[in-house]
């Protein structure tokens, strides 16, 4: 494990996962036990999923496939933001959700519900400040419609502190960069309101941004666009490196028969002219997207970007940071993304219950189904968690 | 629940982009869910639709008494139910099913909204342009359901009739764009999915297509055990809550649940042998689809033992055994959708494509 990767995902170690009960809202009590407790050295991934029949849960796994963590939730979950100790996981509701949910990593066990604010909801990603001891999530103002970032204090029960404006409207993945005072913010650009359910409002109208703020003072370090042409395409979902340049999958909310750019590279901190670079793909892979990003990592070793594509049953591989094409695979209803503690490989996971391993920079690697969670199926997102060494 | 923890070579293909072709039953398949289920379902929405404009402007021209407008009504709603689980193209553009349907409306939108849209008395909130982009929640049929069966009869006002006209126009104006776009022209959505083992503009063959409607199939199923049963029926050892069964201000709760598996019934049973029972026994599976054909055929009776209208049956021990023997028998259903019958076709329940985030 590299120290940029350890940079990058803003995860330490982490301790045994032992059993946990949770209280009030959730469903079924009896299930929130760890499964196989193991050595507390080993990495892991988490992940929201949903259950075939019914049933939400935040699951772990470790690197040989054996469940290490499955705690009910009380509604579908989306991402889960672990602070920089590894001591302790938050696993936030799916917009327009009103939970998250804090997990002591030592125990397994429910540490605290976190309320949305009233007049917010969350929209699914959290990250915790460098000393863990502040919590940042994206949040929708939906009578105003103005993207938050609501701001809680880790040290005291995740008590409300206040909020940021996002500068922007619909703020979905958030991250911070290297210097630990910058957060960088995509405002996907899209109005919602909880009594319209998940209905986007102003398609027409939307100008998604790429934002750094200061997390001490809210205010705007600056804002990246995209050319007026584009401004359909919702940047949704980060990651950062450890020289600050940021990876971006978006959405595009026009036509399905549209083919425009979908992923891009904002390399301001390269010195470049302070726009995205726009990436493309050959045409079939690019159709095969199907206008659609899940979510977004890079490799351990910083050489490697990879992007989900559920709705084109596609994963794709990208240079980084030059933002070449190298290649895809296919993995139907694949979302869920997360380095491996390998330089090159990735954790992906997808609607039939597997969690896939797949090195990028190996030629014609196939990949391997490293565990299939019969019965239930892997929700968007997935969160890398390095062992201890 | 089980769990295989093993490095098993994945059942991921590296395959080179596009040029995948299904297999001819799965062509047909695609063909036949596309010709006979879903194009005659949205003409018919469409027809019902005009039709409701037409009723709606009458009665409020007093032309013709409110009998004839919840007759229309309900025939809307019959078409409705026939074709709502398909979420996906046409239907899916334009916010359309939403505005046409906005349900189940957990924060009760519906009743906060309408009270107040009816005290503005805002003329030109009816304009057909603005009424499209208003709150999704006054748009569509559960709005007008409202207006027609509320015991304030809010359409003996004139504006309130104007809005229930406004609502009728709406419902034809989106029905008929979705035909529209299903049927008509060069990138109609039929010739799309005809062409998908030829083109990949929208799909990569037309196995994608045949997915589409199972995981509608199956998500109309997990909606109706949900949401459909399981919110009149309350929380478990919780009391029953009868208004939050669907339609229940116009008693057609079990009514609509009684068309939704008819219409899904179709789906797996395909008469002249094309639907997902036969693709299965063609893979060999003959007992997997003798067990689906017998789930669907447990629902459906399931349906038909319960004494109507749904929203009593829940409060009433005697009935309410029969609400839940529906409910474990929908359960059992898209149950066996999802972990055998999906595993057995290779047909995979898009859950992180659906509604992406």
């Amino acid at each position: 494990m590299t120290a940029s990767a350890l940079a990058m995902n803003r995860r330490g170690a982490l301790a045994a996962l032992g059993g946990g009960l949770l209280a009030g809202l959730l469903p079924r009590p009896a299930e929130a036990t760890a499964v196989a407790p193991t050595a507390p050295e080993a990495a892991q991934v988490f992940g929201a999923q949903g259950g075939l029949d019914a049933g939400f849960w935040l699951a772990a796994f470790d690197g040989e496939g054996r469940r290490r963590i499955s705690l009910p939730l009380p509604a579908r979950g989306h991402d889960t933001a672990i602070d920089p100790s590894g001591r302790r996981a938050v696993i936030v509701a799916r917009r327009p959700g009103r939970f998250a949910l804090a997990v002591d990593l030592a125990s397994g066990a429910l540490e605290r519900e976190i309320a949305a604010a009233p007049g917010r909801h969350f929209y699914g990603h959290a990250v915790f400040s460098p000393d863990g001891a502040l919590l940042y999530t994206t949040e929708n103002d939906y009578e105003a419609g103005l993207g938050k970032i609501g701001v809680r204090d880790a040290t005291d029960g995740f008590r409300w502190l206040g909020e940021l404006p996002s500068h922007g409207v619909g703020p979905h993945q958030l991250a911070l960069l290297s210097d630990g005072e910058t957060l960088v913010v995509a405002n996907g650009g899209i109005r919602t309101h909880p009594d319209q359910g998940r209905r986007k409002l102003n398609l027409e109208t939307m100008e998604p941004s790429l934002v750094r703020l200061e997390r001490g003072s809210g205010k705007l370090v600056a804002a990246r666009t995209l050319p007026p042409w584009y401004h359909q395409l919702s940047i949704r979902h980060i990651a950062v490196d450890a020289a600050d340049r940021v990876a971006v999958a978006m959405q595009h909310e026009g036509l399905l028969e549209d083919r425009v750019p979908m992923v891009a590279i904002d390399r301001s901190e390269d010195g470049g002219d302070g726009d995205l670079a726009l990436l493309r793909a050959p045409a079939p892979v690019e159709r095969r997207m199907r206008n659609y990003c899940g979510s977004v990592c890079l490799d351990s070793g910083e050489r490697v970007m990879a992007v989900s594509h559920p709705r084109g049953g596609q994963t794709t591989f990208w240079s980084w940071p030059e933002g070449e094409y190298l290649s895809r695979i296919e993995v139907l209803d694949g979302c869920g993304l997360a380095p491996a503690a390998e330089a090159g490989r990735f954790w992906i996971s997808n609607g039939r219950g597997e969690l896939i391993l797949h090195d990028a920079t190996a030629d014609a690697a196939a990949p391997q189904t490293i565990a299939v969670d019969e019965g239930r199926y892997w929700d968007n997102h997935l969160t890398f968690l390095a062992g201890r060494p | 629940m089980r769990l295989r923890a093993a490095a098993v070579a994945g059942a991921i293909l590296l395959a080179a982009t596009g040029g995948a072709r299904a297999d001819e039953a799965t062509a047909a398949l695609a063909a036949w869910l596309a010709e006979e289920h879903a194009l005659p379902r949205y003409t018919a929405l469409a027809e019902s639709g005009a039709s409701l404009s037409t009723a709606l402007a009458a009665h409020c021209d007093g032309q013709a008494d409110m009998a004839a407008a919840r007759q229309a009504y309900r025939q809307a709603m019959d078409a409705w139910m026939a074709v709502q689980h398909i979420r996906f193209g046409p239907v899916d553009y334009l916010t359309r099913h939403s505005r046409l349907y906005f349900w189940p409306d957990k924060t009760n939108a519906l009743g906060k909204q309408l009270p107040r849209a009816l005290k503005a008395q805002d003329a030109q909130l009816l304009e057909p342009a603005t009424f499209a982009k208003t709150s999704v929640a006054l748009q569509g049929l559960p709005a007008l359901e409202r207006l027609l069966f509320s015991d304030k009869k809010p359409t003996e006002t004139p504006y309130g009739c104007a809005f229930a006209q406004a609502i009728g126009a709406n419902v034809a104006n989106i029905s008929a764009g979705v035909l529209e776009d299903w049927r008509d022209g060069e990138g109609a959505y039929a010739k799309r999915i005809a062409d998908a083992d030829r083109s990949d503009l929208l799909f990569n063959d037309s196995k994608e297509v045949v997915a589409l409607f199972f995981g509608s199939l199956h998500e109309a199923l997990r909606a109706t055990d949900e949401l459909r049963l399981g919110r009149p029926l309350g929380e478990a050892g919780g009391r029953p809550r009868p208004r939050r069964a669907e339609s229940w201000r116009s008693g057609r709760s079990l009514r609509n649940v009684t068309l939704l598996l008819d219409s899904l019934a179709l789906m797996v049973e395909g008469p002249g042998g094309q639907g997902f029972a036969a693709l299965l026994r063609r893979r060999g599976e003959d007992v997997l689809a003798e067990r689906l054909l017998a789930a669907v055929a447990q629902a459906r009776a399931g349906a038909a033992a319960i004494e109507a209208p749904l929203a009593d049956a829940v409060a009433d021990p005697a009935r309410r055994p029969a609400v839940e023997a529906l409910r474990d028998a929908v359960r059992g259903l898209h149950g066996l959708i999802a972990t055998e019958v999906s595993p057995a076709l290779e047909l995979w329940i898009g859950f992180n494509s659906l509604d992406g985030d």
